[in-house]
């Protein structure tokens, strides 16, 4: 299983250019997709998900083409689909929700459909619940019957957008777990749609940057942290805030203000150098100081 | 079976609920006016006004009104199969409202309105009833919203009844105008009672219905056009 991505780009009405000639080549595992909201994450995914049509450009999955109205049908077979905001039926429970999605995805065999729905409450750790309106349920419960309802085909491709945008620490922890525990088990791509950049750093061995549509890095997340190597700076101020750097946090001292800050050159005499993080490298990367050619030229260096 | 129950459970229970007071109410303004009153005209004016306004809202609700549409296209069986099955539901649910009338009003010893055999009457409330649903859900799928749609058919039926004399007289339409205004008016068995091409009237309206209905599967052919994204 494979994806692959060339020249994709989709133009909505008025002209505006959401995903520009992207060039993407996926293989199974975790792979995280991160940017900024508007970045047109959402709408790569929903190319992928076989919800929009590229405007040029193409999109393989597998061996299927997600402009070929005959090869969408087989796509949707392999597909899981966890959209960014997922509406439930507040009338059914979590057991007849995921039953009626599987319907809907070909599980006409009803010994087979119950099996499956059961392991996947299990999974999910809703079986206690499996009964309950959804009216009553969590955000975070409805995110994990949402994954639930991804899964029941068992698919080979699983899109998952925006998962744990929303949630307490504990539930986005669940949820990222279940995510790598499902990679681990091998030979499904899985595509984390995120603006978190925690979730990356935790689940993914490999992520993407979208920009404006344009992707602006493709690699390890140790690599994108490498990007603010030797940029990463901690100075104290009286309070004046600096200029010309991306601020990473800022934090009220005894003495002062102190400021993580990514930059180059080192802004002042008195700045200490620290060790890059994963969204150190990332604000470099968006804050319009490191261009995309900066990042390739650093990440071959 | 199994999906059939789950699209029964989809439906909104408000709305039911709504349809179900309004069926009770029809029911007693009958028995009342016939006995009473001694009109026939309410009966005609329940099955052919008041029965298609609650199937139509709930017909806008069969995709713009799913919380979880955006799954549901990427599910394996066709957007159109699925809304096809929800307007099924709807369907069934307005017959079942028309049957269960006339075994009411059989009981009442009340006459079924409209020309020819019991089948034939049926269209009393059939035919402008398929052409508010599928007006109704072609006006909520091209908007995407299931408010837009039954307001669209809440509207039309509401014009209907309010320019009825302007619709179907000549104060403002003439020759070829008024007869072809005359012979797609929705509510002929109220105010057209016992014109001739009262079932000519009913066939033209079962093909308006039909004319929206592919409106509404080609409609259904393109999923952005369904989600937004053109």
């Amino acid at each position: 299983m494979q994806i692959q991505l060339e020249h994709l780009s989709k133009t909505y009405s008025g002209n505006v250019q959401a995903v520009r000639d992207v060039h993407l080549s996926i293989q199974p595992g975790l792979i995280g997709l991160l940017g900024p909201n508007g970045a047109g994450k959402t709408t790569l995914m929903r190319m992928l998900a076989t919800l929009l049509t590229p405007t040029e450009g193409t999109a393989r999955i597998g061996n299927y083409d997600v402009r070929q109205a005959a090869d969408r049908r087989q796509i949707k077979r392999i597909l899981g689909y966890l959209p960014q905001e997922l509406g439930l039926y507040p009338n059914l429970s979590a057991y007849e929700f995921l039953d009626y999605m599987a319907i809907l995805k070909g599980l006409h065999d009803g010994k087979a459909r119950k099996q499956r729905i059961s392991e996947l409450l299990e999974m999910v750790s809703l079986a206690d619940v499996a009964k309950r309106r959804l009216r009553g349920f969590s955000g975070g419960m409805k995110r994990r019957v949402g994954l639930a309802q991804a899964m029941l085909n068992d698919p080979q491709f699983l899109i998952v957008d925006e998962p744990t945008a929303g949630l307490d620490p504990e539930e986005r922890i669940r949820i990222r777990t279940m995510l790598s525990e499902l990679a681990l088990a091998g030979g499904r791509v899985i595509i984390l749609s995120t603006h978190i950049v925690e979730d990356v750093a935790q689940t993914c061995r490999r992520l993407v940057v979208l920009h404006k549509g344009q992707v602006r890095f493709d690699g390890a997340p140790e690599e994108l942290a490498a990007l603010a190597e030797g940029r990463t700076w901690q100075m104290t101020t009286s309070g004046a805030r600096p200029e010309h750097l991306a601020i990473a946090s800022i934090l009220p001292r005894a003495g002062g203000i102190e400021y993580r800050v990514i930059g180059d050159p080192r802004p002042e005499d008195h700045a200490t150098p620290l060790a890059p993080t994963l969204e150190d490298g990332y604000l470099w990367l968006m804050s319009g100081l490191g261009t995309k050619e900066t990042a390739l030229n650093l990440l071959r260096s | 079976m199994t999906t059939l129950r789950y699209h029964v459970k989809l439906l909104n229970y408000d709305y039911l609920l709504i349809t179900g007071i309004v069926w009770a109410l029809g029911a007693f303004l009958t028995w009342f006016s016939y006995h009473t009153l001694n009109l026939g005209d309410m009966t005609i004016s329940v099955l052919e006004l008041v029965f298609p306004v609650p199937v139509a809202v709930l017909a806008s609700a069969a995709f713009a009104g799913d919380p979880a549409r955006e799954v549901v296209c990427t599910a394996e069986r066709p957007v159109w199969q699925i809304v096809a099955s929800r307007i099924a539901v709807v369907l069934g649910l307005l017959a079942v409202m028309a049957v269960l009338f006339d075994a009411y009003l059989a009981v009442l010893n009340i006459p079924l309105p409209g020309d020819g055999g019991w089948l034939e009457k049926q269209l009393v409330w059939f035919s402008p009833s398929l052409v508010l649903i599928f007006a109704s859900l072609l006006a909520s799928l091209w908007s995407r919203s299931a408010t837009v749609g039954a307001s669209v058919a809440v509207g039309v039926w509401l014009l209907e009844i309010i320019l009825h004399d302007l619709l179907i007289g000549d104060a403002v339409l003439q020759g070829v105008w008024l007869d072809v205004s005359r012979r797609i008016f929705l509510f002929a068995t109220l105010w057209e009672t016992g014109v001739p091409f009262w079932l000519l009237n009913r066939e033209l309206l079962a093909g308006i219905a039909a004319v929206l209905a592919v409106a509404c599967l080609w409609r259904m052919s393109r999923t952005e056009w369904l989600l937004g994204g053109e």
